[in-house]
């Protein structure tokens, strides 16, 4: 079975742009290689920002990471 | 000499049919035999393990040992910090790193009597692998030294496979207990987060992160568990509140009148899955049936949304711990490790938050599921173990596997050896449970091992 990868949103100089902006200095190859699956790492996000089963989350929607006070944290 | 299973041995020490210093050397001659084809250890600690073994015989020679575990050949994996022993992370950023204290895991198990071989290869930081350019080469596995491990918790299913050790620790992130002991035909349980502590363990990502035990049997993974579950103040994450059950003790209560729900809808179009995993699936739910549970199928979210939450989160929370040492250290990362985690670095706050509030759903759906059945019974692997050169570079990224699913929910989950299928290389099922109900899916995995006959088969080399 031959699996399509996702065509990223940006190029592979913008996603260079990117890495550096977050202080990361990538060399040729591994740039290729991030860029080659950024389009799929970008189709997650957009499946994160969906609910289960692909519907619009509601604004107050709360994260599983909420702080208790109290904790002991 | 035929390798016991922990249980077996606690039986053979106190009938006086074998040592604990006897046991030690047998595993110190079978490391020095079968290590240079396996790369299971990043060290070994013959000298402590003698003095452990020989503390070990003087009290089981005076009628008082500590319990099962007393004089049982064990070793952690490379990122359970042991005092004046390196713990590497199986890197070289931490090539000459030695602790000062140990784990509490490590502690736990010492004070059951354990003799500690040594430390155990493991993937990088407990992420990436099969990787060729770090210090240590990758662990291989024993049923045919060609194919990979699974990881990151590969060095302990090599080892106990191969019969160098009974059991060991191993950490559960998106499966590194339960991929490695799937393709090596061992047991393994990501017990309940929260359950056992992850003090002084190396960590890859807070919120994901398990530690646990694995192990030839599911018994043997009951008794190191009953060894190092509890709470635990140093473990922010630790349940503080729930006190450990008996795990062996509830090992033999069986499955009659249980409700397993089968997720076959995740095998397939979702993830395509060998003859043999899915012959060994099958056979499971026939298995269960017949010891009187019953199973139905049901339906779980895609498998895709579990990787998506899952993936994101570990990156970014990995991503956390390592960006000042991928800004200034950058070339001493192995290139899996180095790339995977830097693509963190283009995720937004928002997208980690966003990831948070899917995991809060998709738990949600696995609770109501849940409230139907006791148990889930899933593929634990695709298949057999592939050649160790032939896994893709991003290939648990790009495929969504069966193990991350339970470390988003953080429910325990167990992998099971199922039977062997192309090369007699092992296939496996996954048990996975409510949250602390480990010792209902111990007891699921237990009964199924013991109705089949995959235990009495070792890999060749072991001799």
């Amino acid at each position: 079975m031959t699996e399509v990868r996702p065509v990223p949103s940006v190029s592979e100089a913008e996603f260079v742009g990117m890495l550096r902006r977050a202080g990361l200095d990538v060399d040729a190859a591994s740039s290729e290689a991030m860029h080659a699956v950024y389009g799929h790492l970008e189709a997650m996000l957009a499946r994160n920002r969906e609910t289960v089963g692909g519907g619009v989350r509601e604004r107050g929607a709360e994260p599983a990471c909420v702080f208790v006070p109290g904790s002991g944290v | 000499m035929t390798v016991p299973s922990i249980a077996e041995a606690h039986r053979a020490f106190a009938s006086g049919a074998a040592s604990p210093v006897e046991m030690a050397r047998g595993a110190l001659e079978r490391i020095g035999r079968l290590e240079p084809r396996l790369h299971a250890f990043v060290t070994v600690t013959a000298e402590r393990a003698m003095a452990d073994a020989r503390a070990s015989e003087a009290r089981w020679s005076v009628g008082a040992p500590l319990g099962p575990l007393d004089g049982v050949p064990i070793a952690h994996k490379d990122i359970y910090e042991t005092a004046g022993i390196g713990t590497t992370g199986h890197s070289r950023l931490l090539q000459d790193h030695v602790p000062e204290r140990d784990a509490t895991v490590v502690r736990q198990w010492r004070a059951a009597g354990t003799v500690m071989l040594g430390k155990l290869a493991t993937h990088e930081f407990a992420f990436g692998g099969p990787s060729f350019d770090l210090p240590w080469p990758p662990a291989r596995n024993p049923w045919d030294t060609a194919h990979f491990t699974a990881g990151s918790s590969s060095g302990t299913a090599a080892a106990i496979a191969s019969g160098m050790i009974l059991g060991g620790t191993g950490s559960d992130t998106g499966g590194s207990i339960r991929g490695p002991a799937a393709l090596c035909g061992l047991a393994g349980i990501k017990p309940t987060y929260g359950l056992c502590s992850r003090a002084g363990v190396l960590p890859l990502a807070f919120s994901l992160d398990t530690t646990g035990p694995m192990a030839w049997t599911v018994e043997d993974c009951a008794l190191l568990l009953d060894a190092m579950a509890g709470p635990d103040f140093a473990d922010p994450a630790s349940a503080r509140g729930r006190a450990p059950v008996g795990y062996a003790a509830a090992v033999g209560n069986g499955v009659r009148g249980l409700r397993i729900g089968v997720t076959r809808d995740w095998v397939g179009e979702q993830h395509p899955v060998s003859a043999a995993a899915m012959e060994a699936l099958e056979g499971a739910v026939a298995t269960f049936r017949g010891l009187g549970a019953v199973v139905e199928d049901v339906v779980l979210p895609p498998m895709a949304d579990f990787a998506a939450c899952g993936f994101v989160i570990m990156i970014c929370e990995a991503y956390a711990l390592h960006e000042p040492w991928l800004r200034t250290r950058r070339g001493e990362y192995g290139e899996l490790f180095r790339d995977r985690v830097s693509l963190a670095g283009v995720i937004s706050g928002a997208d980690y938050l966003q990831a948070q509030r899917k995991r809060r759903e998709l738990c949600a759906a696995v609770a109501g599921v849940m409230r139907g059945c006791d148990l889930l019974l899933t593929g634990a692997a695709s298949g057999e173990a592939p050649a160790i050169d032939a896994v893709p570079k991003w290939s648990s990224f790009e495929r969504p596997g069966f193990t991350m699913p339970f470390n988003v929910t953080g429910q325990p989950a167990l992998s099971v050896c199922a039977g062997y299928g192309v090369g007699g290389l092992p296939v496996a099922i996954q048990l996975v449970g409510r949250p602390f109900e480990d010792a209902v899916v111990l007891a699921a995995g237990h009964a199924y091992e013991t109705g089949h006959p995959w235990r009495q088969r070792r890999p060749d080399l072991v001799g």
